[in-house]
């Protein structure tokens, strides 16, 4: 199922490293010391226990937490944090594990709003919706059409997504994270709460996206089927520290990691 | 018994046996109500973008009018006044955002309505510190007063077929334009161009017809007059018939204009759809409409029923802010951003939408719709602290249309208005008068108890 070899990705340039991201809200510390890297055209996988620090550190990528310590640098540009308006507009688009969409707008509508950052008409055209915000409306909506083609959801399209069966409404978040163009992709458990067939779909969709558009993906997952198959390297987290970092392979065999999921023998 | 008369049997007959006068007070009620609605459509403004109920729209309302007025006691014109005044509410919108909202993102709404409630007293005391306490008076020159046509040489007859025809104009573009937008669904939906394909049978029929109707008036009755004179019965029908065939006639025009102007457009831009001719549509519409209502105002006012040039005024302004706010939330960039920040606000900032920004814009709308208010009440009632208690007045209609509807700030507005001046006239001697304070809030109450989320509001189901 992987795309690369290893020897493909050792040789590959890094998009995104997180360098010695310490994160603490009050006396609790969510992440401790994590360095990592991500790189460009890869499925990275972050996974842990619960509690582990995975939401917390694409919070941090993604500019909702702001760490106390460490540096991260995206795009050969070094931030000691992101806001998330400049997080997005500089190419990181992600989904939620709850799904957080726009519940009473349309599938359509949702989609159109991950266009937001590409739209540049001013507030005057916008509000008379005439000349160049009508025209750019439209070539908006091409592309947003070719998303809703790509994912297989062309029924759904004016559809309130509040009224969408799970599955599809992850599917809808996908598709508004893909309507940014991201060059980094962070999914938080796509697949969580989903049946056999629709982690397979979810699965074929974010390997496609990786291939098709060239869009490097981190995702958090915790079907280890679904990430030992579909990523290229995998994170490990466990109480907010790194304890493993490598291949697939690497990571099943490594005995932190068994001792961390299983617990230590008796 | 008497009392059961007053009130089940009494107001009915009052208005059965005099219709012109019940017919005035409806549209006194509608106008009036259109003065609530324009303070309701405040309210909505920020709670469907932020999800926050603003305590403080009514003293938002009292603020622009207190600047507006003091800015012309300084002497400068109505026009230039009403722009300063935009931009203040502009520059107060920044400061709020700046001070109050920037420290609430993600916070409960109880929260931010707590802070609006703290808004609410600055306001009050800051305008009042700038501009004075006492009452003011604020003339935008439009006399408060039945309106009249003394002059007008146009005969009646051609006054009501002006109306019948312009009517129909818009009855025929919205037609049209409906047809249109669904073809363009349907097209697009199964992946064609819109704008080709049949239809063209319809329309040459529609367009035969129309002429046809609008020749007969120069065979049958060459000779009938319209202007200065007495029409006959005859001349009226013929003259209503070409009337009507020339409302065909232009709708069929229009209506193949502008889907050949949108099959250029998609063949322009490569475009699947074909969207593209609202604003043909919408200033077509926007004419015959305004024919059809100035028609229906003139021939109102010459069979006898008094409407008030004021308020006429009003519901003029509420009409075309409504319209704009409309289109605005619904089809554009940054309504959708608007939509997006009240529904998620994490959901919004990853996808790259700026919330300070966004607040910024809903507050200075919100202040823009203020002083549309402000202008309207305080040239109506005066300029004075009681200004910013019409916000109490608002509440209901809220209820009544829901939180989140514009047209439900309208219509709810429309029927309090209504209903209020109704209840007042007609069953003052069965209830004891002062019916219009207290009529509102019952009403407001009934809809509480039968229909929380109001006329069109989104109702809340909660999965368990």
């Amino acid at each position: 199922m992987r795309a690369r070899s290893d020897a493909e990705i050792a040789a590959g340039q890094v998009l995104l490293a997180v360098e010695g991201i310490s994160l603490s809200f009050g006396g609790i510390k969510a992440l401790t010391e994590v360095s990592f890297d991500i790189k460009k055209g890869e499925i990275r996988a972050i996974i842990g226990p619960n509690g582990a620090g995975k939401t917390s550190m694409l919070n941090v990528v993604n500019g909702f937490y702001k760490p106390q310590h460490g540096r991260i640098m995206f795009k050969g540009l070094s931030h000691a944090a992101m806001e998330p308006h400049e997080a997005a507009s500089s190419g990181i688009a992600r989904t939620f594990q709850n799904v957080a969409l726009f519940k009473s707008m349309t599938t359509l509508d949702n989609i159109m709003a991950g266009r937001n950052l590409k739209m540049h008409r001013g507030l005057f055209w916008q509000i008379l919706r005439v000349g160049p915000a009508a025209q750019e409306e439209v070539e908006h909506r091409r592309k947003a059409e070719e998303i809703i083609d790509f994912l297989e959801i062309p029924h759904i399209r004016r559809i309130p997504v509040g009224r969408l069966p799970y599955g599809l409404q992850k599917r809808v978040e996908l598709g508004r994270a893909l309507a940014m163009e991201p060059d980094l992709l962070l999914l938080e458990e796509p697949m969580a709460g989903m049946n056999l067939e629709e982690k397979e779909d979810m699965s074929r969709f974010v390997i496609d996206v990786n291939n098709h558009f060239g869009t490097t993906i981190a995702l958090i997952e915790h079907d280890m089927g679904v990430v030992m198959d579909i990523s290229d390297r995998v994170v490990v987290l466990d109480y907010g520290r790194k304890i493993a970092d490598g291949t697939p392979d690497d990571v099943r065999g490594n005995a932190e990691v068994i001792k961390a999921y299983l617990g230590v023998g008796h | 018994m008497d009392f059961l008369y007053k009130f089940l049997v009494g107001p009915w007959i009052e208005m059965l046996s005099s219709p012109v006068f019940f017919g005035e007070v409806v549209i006194g009620g509608l106008l009036s109500g259109v003065m609530y609605s324009l303070v309701a459509l405040g309210f909505v403004l920020i709670f469907k973008a932020s999800g926050v109920f603003n305590f403080a729209q009514g003293v938002m309302v009292l603020f622009a009018a207190l600047t507006l007025v003091g800015l012309m006691e300084k002497g400068i014109p109505l026009l230039v006044a009403i722009a300063l005044t935009a931009v203040v509410m502009l520059l107060l919108a920044i400061v709020i955002e700046r001070v109050i909202l920037r420290y609430m993102v993600n916070q409960e709404p109880i929260i931010l309505f707590m802070a609006t409630i703290g808004l609410t007293f600055f306001l009050e005391g800051f305008g009042e510190t700038l501009w004075g306490s006492d009452v003011k008076r604020l003339d935008i020159g439009i006399a408060d007063s039945a309106l009249s046509f003394p002059g007008l040489a146009i005969a009646n007859s051609y006054v009501i077929w002006t109306f019948v025809g312009a009517v129909t104009l818009c009855l025929l573009l919205l037609f049209a334009w409906r047809v249109h937008a669904i073809r363009a669904a349907y097209a697009l939906d199964s992946g064609t161009l819109a704008g080709s394909g049949n239809g063209s049978k319809t329309g040459l029929i529609l367009a035969a017809f129309g002429l046809a109707m609008l020749l007969q008036r120069f065979l049958v009755a060459p000779d009938a007059t319209f202007i200065g004179g007495r029409a006959s019965r005859t001349a009226e029908f013929v003259a209503s018939l070409s009337f009507i065939g020339l409302a065909l006639l232009f709708a069929v025009l229009f209506f193949y204009a502008a889907r050949w102007i949108g099959a250029w457009r998609a063949r322009q831009t490569g475009a699947v759809d074909v969207p593209p001719m609202h604003y043909v549509w919408f200033i077509l519409l926007g004419l015959a409409g305004l024919l059809a209502v100035s028609a229906g105002v003139v021939w109102a006012v010459r069979s006898g029923i008094l409407i008030n040039g004021f308020e006429l005024f009003a519901a003029a302004t509420a009409a075309t802010l409504v319209i704009v706010l409309g289109v605005f939330f619904q089809k554009t960039r940054i309504g959708r951003a608007l939509r997006a920040v009240a529904d998620d606000h994490a959901a919004a900032l990853s996808v790259g939408i700026s919330l300070r920004t966004i607040w910024v814009i809903v507050w200075a709308t919100a202040g823009i719709v203020a002083l549309a208010a402000g202008i309207i009440w305080g040239g109506k009632s005066g300029v004075q602290f009681s200004l910013s208690l019409i916000a109490l007045k608002a509440l209901p209609v809220l209820i009544l249309g829901g939180f989140t509807s514009v047209p439900g700030a309208i219509v709810g507005g429309l029927i309090i208005g209504v209903g209020e001046k109704v209840a007042e006239v007609y069953w003052s001697p069965a209830l004891g008068g002062a019916i219009e304070n207290w009529f509102a809030y019952i009403l407001a109450l009934v809809f509480l108890l039968f229909r929380p989320q109001g006329l069109f509001g989104e109702k809340i189901i909660e999965r368990v």
